[in-house]
């Protein structure tokens, strides 16, 4: 690790979240094979790619929710992996997920609150002890997650279960309860799947509004125009590799890109003049067969 | 007349005793599968475990508050133990490890010399029975005693539920991967949740040794696992009052099938009575599941929202 610090360059030592390597066999087949990348810090970062490419598979490696079978990830200088799951979003990296997974026989308010850091009242000996500090705490948590209910706009179903609310509802729960562990990073699967039109302008708002308060993103996005609307810099993957990296723009442009959706002859048909608009319509009837 | 009456009133503090015995049990297995979502279906182990414990340590001259204690820590221990495959196994496969734990226990007291084997123990020294009261004011002292343990196990679990801690039980239930997302170390909680729940039933274990004044191997069959399981269900799931009221329903209806209740309907042998008792409590869970699958406290949405 010491011999993996002294090379690193300036600009790696400010990314947030670094991957080197990463691979993961399922089996013989490799769902990442060699992936690498770099968040830092105040970026969006779009990651896009067809069904199958390891996209969340990735998040899952990231996150420690997957072991490595190779490779290594390094979060605020530290590496992580291989270490317990629960340690990602004690760092400051947490994800939401493709299918919103709310608790859902837990109300709205009781899901935010949970997912505050550092509580006394989850030990039985602070409960026991320090009832007094416990119910203080409890107080900071609650305004906390009302000041989140509010931003989200979801005051109205405070103390309704959270299994009650609708699909937009619990898209915005999901991003209001991974805020609640003070994240440095989020890591978004598909935030805009099967999400109406009115609500994907919200949660880009949102997004934006977040990213200039200073957060981070990673975000796996079907939407093609939507992540070159929101991203600084788009990662493509196919085939569990890299295939492109840079601004929006030309990574939409790489002929590599194209092929990974279209397939070889896709380019032929759409590439020379404007290779974006077919394969947005790809990645949208891919969304929905997703979703 | 005032014989009967006086049968009615020892039968009403054996009613009582009984039915708060398995509020207390109960409440340990709403802790561990209401709140927690862990599928205990051989909650009698611990309730044999808790009883022997008491039983055989105050045989050997330990003073009853001791021996109560133990039998509440070495319960605990052995939930610490069943944990282990609860953090591994999906919920059916957990209800088959405990199932079997409880079938296992169960085999083993049945067969071993110093547990007293099929014939179990009796005869032991029993709290409170030797301040030299007759048997009747002793029942209604005994039972001030359950209720009092009972409503202090019912207290601390309600205000651990009501807490973070419980929160995180409750994350648990509802998706533990999300929980472990967002920053939670579950492996703790989710011991500690079934030993919890198993020292609880440790502690209504021994009140039931100390009520019965014998115990033996048929008193901890799988059966009385799932009376406590019908009577969470009656109540609500989750809902520790609905603990008591679903033990009220169903000791009630218990006893008004009982052979003194129904002399009136005709001769109806023993064997049949108990038979019949079995098919009341049936028709009744049938009828609730109709009506309110809920449990008569449960709140309605719990239902739709399980994953």
């Amino acid at each position: 690790m010491s011999a993996e610090g002294k090379e690193s360059s300036e600009a790696e030592e400010r990314a947030l979240l670094r991957v080197r390597e990463a691979r993961k066999l399922f089996g013989g087949f490799a769902a990442v094979d060699g992936v690498s990348l770099d968040v830092r810090e105040g970026e969006i970062v779009g990651l896009i790619g067809p069904n199958g490419a390891g996209k969340t598979t990735l998040f899952s490696l990231i996150t420690l929710f997957l072991p490595l079978t190779s490779g290594a990830v390094y979060f605020r200088g530290q590496r992580i992996d291989g270490r317990p799951p629960y340690l990602p979003a004690r760092l400051g990296l947490v994800r939401t997920f493709q299918i919103t997974r709310v608790f859902a026989r837990m109300t709205v308010l009781e899901n935010l609150m949970f997912a505050a850091p550092g509580q006394p009242g989850e030990s039985l000996a602070e409960l026991a002890l320090a009832p007094r500090r416990v119910r203080a705490h409890e107080r900071r948590v609650r305004e906390r997650a009302d000041e989140l209910l509010r931003y989200f706009n979801l005051e109205r179903v405070r103390d309704q279960y959270a299994g009650t609310l609708s699909g937009g509802q619990r898209k915005l729960l999901e991003m209001a309860r991974a805020l609640m562990t003070e994240p440095k990073l989020m890591l978004l699967d598909e935030p805009m799947a099967g999400v109406n039109p009115t609500l994907k302008e919200e949660l880009l708002g949102y997004v934006l509004d977040l990213r200039r308060q200073g957060m981070t993103f990673l975000v796996i996005e079907h939407d093609l125009d939507m992540i070159m609307r929101i991203s600084d810099r788009v990662v493509a993957m196919a085939e569990g590799r890299v295939i492109s990296e840079g601004p929006p723009e030309a990574v939409r442009q790489d002929p590599a890109v194209v092929d990974a959706y279209l397939g070889p002859g896709g380019q032929a048909r759409a590439a020379p003049v404007d290779p974006g608009p077919p394969a947005g319509r790809a990645l949208r009837e891919e969304g929905r067969a997703h979703g | 007349m005032s014989g009967l009456l006086a049968g009615l009133v020892a039968y009403l503090a054996s009613f009582l005793t009984n039915a708060t015995l398995y509020v207390l049990f109960v409440v340990g297995l709403n802790l561990q599968y209401g709140t927690t979502g862990l599928v205990n279906f051989g909650h009698v182990a611990f309730l044999a475990i808790g009883a022997y414990t008491a039983v055989l340590l105050g045989v050997h001259g330990v003073p009853i508050l001791f021996a109560t204690a133990a039998g509440v820590a070495v319960s605990a221990v052995f939930g610490v133990l069943l944990a282990f495959p609860a953090l591994r196994l999906r919920d059916d496969y957990l209800a088959i490890v405990t199932i079997g734990f409880a079938e296992v226990l169960r085999t083993v007291v049945n067969n071993v010399q110093f547990t007293g084997g099929p014939q179990g123990i009796y005869g032991y020294a029993v709290p409170l029975r030797d301040l030299g009261l007759g048997y009747q004011a002793w029942q209604w002292l005994f039972l001030a005693l359950v209720v009092a343990l009972t409503a202090l196990a019912f207290a601390l679990t309600e205000y651990v539920v009501r807490s973070p801690y419980g929160r995180v039980l409750k994350a648990i239930r509802e998706d533990q991967e999300v929980a472990v997302a967002l920053g939670k170390n579950i492996v703790g909680y989710k011991v500690a949740s079934f030993a919890l729940g198993a020292g609880v039933a440790g502690l209504a274990g021994a009140l039931l040794a100390y009520y019965y004044g014998a115990i033996n191997p048929h008193n901890f069959e799988a059966i009385v696992t799932f009376e406590a399981w019908i009577i969470m269900v009656l109540g609500g799931t989750g809902r520790n009052w609905g603990a008591v009221l679903g033990a009220l329903i169903y000791f009630g209806l218990y006893s008004a099938t009982a052979r003194y209740a129904m002399s009136g309907v005709g001769a109806i042998a023993a064997d049949r009575l108990a038979a019949l008792r079995i098919v009341a409590i049936g028709v009744l869970l049938v009828v609730l599941m109709i009506y309110r699958p809920q449990g008569i406290l449960g709140r309605k949405e719990d239902l739709g929202l399980e994953r």
